[in-house]
């Protein structure tokens, strides 16, 4: 404290008191007290210490965003930070896969939130798979850093030995950056519909008036991201450095511009069925297909969980677990907690090696197929059920399964499959739960090439029908729908069919080929085809007699299937905090 | 800093314009504002507790004390203090002074203390600044007194748990588990009758063990030892105040002997050394030092007590035995710990606590200037340190498998050397300076005290962000009106660090009132002696938050692989926003009481208090737009309002040789939120604001389900928490929706923390005879019973008690009409095991805490000045609703316990 300082407030506080002088103060008394003040301001002086005494500061760390860009390795950090909201299937909705709430699988352990999608629960203050926050989060990570990244300034390190792979580097991070800004966008748009597009930073004071957008504009915005990204990102990372596998490239924007266009040309988002969506459609997945950057595998490579499948296009990945063989490993196993299962539904769209259907009826298996052994359900499948599905009779980890009654992984076992069928794609058979654990690596398939030629197989039907080709769009939807299905050793359908008809066999086509890979969920909402297949729920239920089995069909459950489901709702929270974000999604 | 100038002027200014009548008298501190009552080093010469904070229940009016538990340390268990309810959604620890001084009451030992009080009102909360509005607990320690005086007291306890929960034996753990997997479809029993007739004989015990692990882990009682001398004494100028403490607690649990080096049984000793020296420096100068040294040590197995304890209950009596026939530690795949060898096997953690509090005052006397005026100026050096010695290890264990006469073993584990760790766990240092000048004088009726005091305190912890500096300023006027009318005011610019730059000072003003009517001339009453009518109002803050909350800073984020080997890559991440227009919590704090003394014998207060507390620091995540993309911070809009009442009674009288004092205290309090940002709610019951604070909510039972069709009946609303059976908790549907789900929620009794406190004492003597006894209770308080095997069996591989099978009615379709719990089941049941009012029960109690015996030795006995011999016991008694546990344990700890102790206690 500076004691002049003082001084004058002394005077000043004087002159105060004068005004406040009672009047039998006299003049002498006055002036003692004004001494002994004194006296005493002096005394406490004395023990004040500096004014700063509250001044300290014990904080660590940045805080400023400049400091995030001062180097390339905290700079690489905050875009490793974007990539973080990618987000796989491995039971994310509280263990059970996304599928569960698909007539293509059944959650077993019903205190799972992801039974809320189909038991009539979900709504607007009940959310199931709320993404909305963390979407944004991961939307916002992705604006800052695009923001950040192109004034920061690495100069000084020019003479620095690795500068120049650096330089390499991050010649693509803002497009990187920008590809997961378009990607989360794309995420939300297909749970929400209309959202509120970001591309700056907000903060308190104004976010909490922020507007949506229609969902059609979202795309577009989308699809002219990605043209732009595709100019600018690379093919392959092979060229620039072997440190950069795993990260956005050229083709990655071209495919996710595939799947928006698609979504939305779909009748969902296409009420007047505007065919010039369809085309758009149909084109972005065809410039992919003209690329030749991907190829499909034989049947026998893995196409998930499998890096070097030609036909990825691009990965979410992740560490050293065995948390969904955890989650999935059938009852009866060291660990087993079976998870998600797949049900007769989806095991009834898996045809007959040679193409026919086979269905359980009431009155047992039925099949047009003359080299269908009913007592032999399971033989002689499209090779991709037995990437699917594991059944009553196939092998794992070198055991037969057995889900009759009594049989070691059914009933009445506690927490044997109600459907009569566990899970096996993506799970990896070589992983150990017990006695010692052991775990590997697993990569979610965000987009592969088989799903470029069946949007284009589904455009292309829906805007020209099964056969149309011309010089820009060089196959038609038939010829691009038997690539997958030579490819999986299927019969291919020779002959044209009529639009409706090539339509429903596309969408078989996409369910037995995605199965549990992500789609169904979406598909079936953008499609509109909710209402004539996601109430009635089946399973098998087998009985041995030692010699025999004998199969009857089960009831599982009868699921709630509402229209405005197409849709999630927007969180109620949210459009109490914003009333700007209304209206609510039609019907919630 | 130019608001703290204008707070000095300020204070001048009130300072001269009261310091005007040149009569002054040199006056003892009369002042107003230590309100509450006081309690003297005499009531608690009947304690006997180690703690000092155990000796405090129910004594003084407006401490709410509640046990408490440490979890990791049972010695450390000491009681949590709230004065006067509760006010706020943060932090609630009331500011304790010790001798002037902010210092933790655990370095205390009771027979140290002069006096404890509790200051309450608004003037008192104000004068602590932005510690002040949780309430005031004022500890004086003893200073010499002129003569030679010695006093040696040595005393000797038992400890037993007061209530121990019990559990199955393993028949009725496995009959309870096969009822429990029928219940839950699985019709194959998992154990057969002959299994559970080789659990009843005993027969095959390595095969069907039945084992009472609390039995196997402790011993009957732990011990407790004290001993404590003090001497004091001096002349005019010159007093000494000498005090030495020695205790030794020794807890009941029996680590096997197993060979190793170490004794892993839970106990603590400490030693305190206390010396209060006043000096008198010449004619005008006042002196006193004051110094406490203090070590302390306790040992306790590696595993903490808490996990300890929690493997204990929740291993099942047949789960494993002790040890397999081969003489190693039994266990299985699924049941990984063995109870005693967690407490034998695995090493242990010793604490030690060195502690050295030392603070200085100097008093002048500036008469010599001016009569009346003085100076005052204290300093204050304390330092702590705690030192952690760890040594641990794993032990191997081995299951037992396969039928009678053919026994083989499966090995778990691994059998460790013992690994050491020491580190200095932590360290912390404050000091605290401070000046007051004041001046005292009088002129005819009306006398005035008016003073200016600076006070600065630092508390530097090892760590970061764990330092807090505050600083005060303030000025004190007393007045006094012919002891009729006295008024208080203060004005204090108090700061702290935790604040932004620039926002560190508030002003914290408040004044009180009193009216003694008894002194008036008009009232003359015979039967009321005094009769005084006060009131208060001020405000005052509390900082007990974190630093740089205005901040933001960039975190360690998540992790993402990439290149061709799939390499970890860690991310790093915007953390939370800083806070815009961070306030410091403040109170509003408002009484009115009465005191009386009525036919010279009964004293009596009643006061009713008001509290507004605003500023708190809530969530803003739930104003804030998730659109946002970041974790909003915290802001300062939370808001709490707190009321109720307070009555004291104090009685004594004395006929010949015969004394009889009785004395009691009762508090209400009630709370409610008025604003805690809380998120949009669907239904108005469900929201919190409005309610009390930590306010029980939970669905609302409405029996159990009688038949699979009266649950499939489509008129029985759908519960969606999991699947139900017969026998599971069937629930009220509050909004109608056909549908039971958190939107069916409501609140349900009280809180964890009464509303209503009180305690009594009851003093009796007759001639060399007495017994004084403290009684504390609580009403409007409600417990849930929500921990795993004690009260919720089965589920998880837990065990189950005996709460469960015999002090309450279980659902079986035999007991349908009769049953208060639902069905036993092996799963997890979330439909049961959930808040709801079947796992509710009200937990009011009143508790004998301290019951004291005593002989006065007759006459000079060895030229002894005094002896008294005593019996002592706490936590003797309890009525309360629970029955089985304590009520204010009822998770897996170590038991409260009562304590019987005997002593002897001598003056010289």
């Amino acid at each position: 404290m500076n004691t002049m300082k003082i001084a004058i407030k002394i005077e000043k506080g004087r002159n105060y008191m004068n005004a406040l002088t009672i009047k039998e103060m006299g003049k002498t008394n006055r002036t003692r007290i004004l001494k002994n003040f004194k006296v005493s301001l002096l005394l406490l002086i004395a023990v004040t210490p500096a004014c700063n005494y509250l001044d300290f500061d014990e904080s660590i760390g940045y805080s400023q965003h400049d400091q995030m860009y001062e180097t390339f390795t905290r700079a690489e950090a905050m875009l490793t930070q974007a990539y973080t909201y990618l987000d796989n299937d491995f039971g994310s909705i509280d263990g059970g896969m996304r599928e569960c709430a698909t007539d293509d699988g059944y959650y077993v352990w019903s205190n799972s939130s992801v039974r809320n999608f189909t038991n009539g629960s979900w709504s607007a203050i009940k959310l199931v798979d709320a993404k909305w926050d963390n979407l944004y989060t991961g939307i916002r990570v992705t604006n800052q850093f695009v923001e950040h990244i192109n004034k920061a300034d690495f100069s000084r390190f020019e003479w620095n030995t690795d500068y120049k792979t650096w330089i390499d580097k991050s010649q693509y991070w803002s497009y990187e950056a920008r590809f997961l800004r378009a990607y989360y966008h794309f995420e939300l748009a297909k749970r929400y519909g209309d959202i509120p597009l970001v591309t700056k930073i907000y903060d308190i004071n104004n976010v909490n008036n922020i507007t949506k957008m229609p969902f059609q504009q979202v795309i577009k915005f989308i699809a002219a991201e990605c043209d732009t990204l595709a100019q600018k990102l690379p093919v392959s990372y092979s060229k620039v450095s072997s440190l950069q596998y795993g990260r956005i490239t050229k083709g990655a924007a071209m495919a996710l511009k595939s799947r928006a266009l698609l979504y939305a040309a779909s009748p969902l988002h296409n009420s007047t069925n505007d065919i010039q969506k369809w085309k758009d459609a149909a084109l972005a997945a065809k410039n992919l297909m003209d690329s030749a950057f991907y190829s499909l595998e034989a049947i026998t490579v893995s196409s998930v969980n499998n890096l070097g499948s030609k036909e990825l296009i691009l990965e979410q990945r992740n560490g050293t677990t065995n948390n969904f063989e955890k989650l999935n490993y059938p009852a009866g196993f060291d660990g087993g907690n079976t998870g998600t299962c797949p049900t007769q539904n989806l095991v009834d769209a898996f045809q007959t090696i040679n193409g026919y259907d086979v269905s359980l009826t009431s009155s047992g298996w039925v099949s047009s197929d003359p080299a269908f052994d009913a007592s032999k359900p399971y033989d002689k499948r499209d090779p991709r059920f037995y990437k699917t599905v594991t059944y009553d009779g196939s092998k794992w980890k070198n055991q037969t399964i057995e889900v009759f009654e009594g049989g070691k992984n059914g009933y009445p076992l506690n927490g044997a499959t109600p459907t009569g069928y566990y899970l096996r794609k993506y799970l990896i058979e070589s992983v150990n739960l017990a006695p010692t654990a052991s775990t590997q690596y697993h990569y979610w398939v965000l987009f592969r090439y088989s799903e470029i030629l069946l949007n284009y197989a589904e455009a292309m039907n829906e805007a020209f029908g099964s056969e149309y080709s011309d010089a820009t769009y060089k196959i038609s939807a038939r010829a691009a729908l038997n690539l997958i299905r030579s490819r999986a050793t299927m019969p291919i359908v020779s002959t044209a069919k009529p639009v409706e008809e090539f339509r429903s066999i596309i969408q078989r086509e996409r369910r037995v080929e995605f199965a549990f890979e992500g789609h169904r969920f979406w598909d079936i909402r953008r499609w509109k085809i909710g209402t004539d297949t996601q109430s009635a729920i089946k399973g098998v239920s087998i009985k041995s007699d030692g010699a025999s089995k004998t199969y009857s069909l089960t009831e599982i459950e009868n699921r709630v299937w509402h229209e405005k489901m197409n849709l999630y709702p927007i969180p109620q929270s949210e459009l109490y905090i914003n009333p700007s974000l209304n209206p609510q999604n039609f019907g919630w | 800093m130019n608001r703290l100038y204008i707070s000095l002027i300020t204070s001048f200014a009130v300072l001269v314009v009261t310091a005007q009548n040149k009569n002054l008298k040199s006056q003892s501190d009369s002042t107003n504002h230590s309100s509450g009552l006081k309690i003297e080093s005499s009531l608690l010469q009947h304690h006997s507790q180690v703690n000092v904070g155990d000796a405090l229940y129910g004594i003084l009016p407006g401490l709410n004390v509640m046990q408490g538990t440490n979890g990791t340390n049972i010695f450390d268990d000491a009681p949590k203090f709230n004065i006067r309810g509760l006010s706020t959604l943060g932090n609630s620890n009331p500011l304790i002074i010790i001798d002037g001084i902010e210092r933790d009451i655990n370095n205390l030992s009771l027979h140290e203390i002069g006096s404890v009080s509790v200051l309450t009102n608004a003037v008192a909360s104000a004068m602590y600044g932005v510690r002040g509005a949780n309430g005031v607990i004022q500890i004086t320690t003893k200073r010499g007194k002129t003569g030679t005086n010695a006093s040696v007291n040595y005393s000797y306890g038992l400890t037993t748990p007061y209530r121990m929960p019990k559990f199955a034996d393993a028949a009725t753990y496995a009959s309870a588990v096969n009822e429990a997997l029928a219940n839950d479809g699985i019709l194959t029993p998992r154990y057969t009758a002959q299994e559970i007739d080789y659990f009843k004989s005993g027969e095959h015990a390595e095969l069907y063990p039945n084992v009472d692990w609390q039995k196997e882990l402790y011993e009957s009682n732990g011990t407790v030892h004290q001993v404590d001398a003090e001497f004091d004494g001096g002349k005019n100028d010159f007093r000494y105040y000498t005090a030495f403490t020695y205790s030794n607690q020794l807890s009941m649990f029996a680590p096997q002997d197993i060979g190793e080096v170490y004794n892993a049984r839970p106990d603590k000793l400490h030693l305190n050394i206390r010396t209060n020296l006043d000096f008198k420096l010449g004619s005008t100068t006042d002196l006193s030092i004051n110094l406490l040294g203090r070590i302390q040590s306790q040992t306790r197995p590696a595993s903490t007590l808490k996990d300890l304890i929690a493997s204990m209950y929740n291993t099942p009596a047949a789960a494993f035995p002790v040890r397999v026939n081969t003489g190693a530690w039994g266990g299985t795949n699924l049941y990984t710990s063995n109870p005693l060898a967690e407490l034998s096997d695995k090493g242990f953690s010793r604490v030690n606590r060195v502690n050295m509090l030392a603070d200085m005052k100097i008093v002048q006397d500036l008469s010599f200037l001016t009569k009346g005026l003085y100076a005052e100026f204290a300093v204050a050096y304390d330092n702590m340190a705690n030192h952690l010695d760890t040594r641990s290890k794993n032990y191997a264990y081995k299951m037992a498998t396969g039928t009678p006469g053919n026994v083989s073993y499966q090995s778990f584990g691994k059998t460790t050397e013992l690994a050491f760790k020491t580190e200095l766990n932590s360290l912390e240092m404050s000091s605290t300076v401070s000046a007051i000048t004041g001046y005292k004088f009088e002129t005819g009726d009306h006398a005035f005290d008016a003073k200016i005091k600076y006070e600065q305190q630092s508390q530097v912890q090892d760590g970061r962000n764990n330092t807090t500096k505050r600083q005060s300023i303030m000025g004190i006027v007393s007045y006094n009106f012919n002891n009729k009318y006295v008024a208080d005011g203060i004005l204090n610019y108090s700061g702290s660090a935790v604040m932004p730059e620039g926002d560190y000072f508030n002003l914290y003003p408040a004044i009180s009132a009193g009216w003694i009517v008894s002194n008036e001339s008009f009232f003359k009453s015979s039967a009321i002696n005094y009769l005084k009518i006060n009131t208060s109002v001020g405000l005052s803050g509390s900082d007990l938050f974190g630093h740089d909350l205005e901040k933001q800073f960039f975190l360690s984020g998540d992790d993402y692989y990439f290149q061709s080997n799939n390499q970890k890559f860690t991310g790093w991440r915007e953390g939370a926003l800083g806070v815009v227009g961070l306030k410091m919590e403040q109170a509003l704090k408002a009484d009115l009481g009465v005191e009386a003394t009525i036919f010279n014998s009964l004293n009596i207060s009643a006061s009713y208090f008001y509290e507004n507390r605003s500023n708190i620091l809530v969530s803003g995540s739930s104003v804030i737009s998730g659109v946002l993309g970041i974790d909003v911070p915290k802001l300062s809009m939370g808001e709490v309002k707190n009321q109720g009442v307070e009555f004291v009674v104090d009685w004594q009288k004395k006929v010949n040789e015969f004394t009889l004092g009785l004395s009691g205290n009762f508090t209400y309090a009630k709370n409610k939120i008025i604003n805690m940002n809380e998120a949009f709610q669907p239904e108005s019951y469900l929201y919190k604001t409005g309610n009390s604070l930590n306010q029980f909510y939970g669905l609302k039972s409405d029996g159990f389900f009688e038949s699979v069709a009266q649950i499939n009946d489509p008129n029985t609303p759908k519960q969606l928490f999991g699947e139900v059976k017969p026998g599971d908790i069937k629930y009220v549907d509050q909004n109608n929706d056909n549908v039971i789900n958190e939107y069916d929620i409501v609140r349900l009794g009280y809180s964890d923390l009464p509303e209503i406190y009180y305690g009594f004492n009851v003093n009796v003597a007759y001639k060399n005879f007495g017994i004084s006894a403290q009684f504390q209770g609580v009403a409007n308080r409600t417990v849930y019973l929500n921990e795993s095997s004690l009260f919720f069996p089965l589920r998880n591989n837990t065990n189950i008690s005996t709460w469960y099978l015999d002090e309450n009615v279980r659902w079986t379709p035999e007991t349908a009409a009769t049953a208060n719990l639902p069905r036993l089941t092996t799963q997890d049941n979330k439909n049961n095991f959930r808040a709801n009012d079947i796992w509710q029960r009200d937990g009011s109690f009143l508790k004998l805490r301290n019951l004291d015996l005593y002989y006065n030795l007759p006459g000079k006995i060895l030229k002894l000045t005094e002896a008294r011999i005593y019996l002592r016991g706490s936590n003797l008694f309890s009525l309360d609703n629970i029955k089985y546990a304590d009520p204010e344990m009822i998770s897996a700890n170590y038991p409260f316990m009562s304590t019987y102790s005997m002593g002897v206690n001598i003056k010289f």
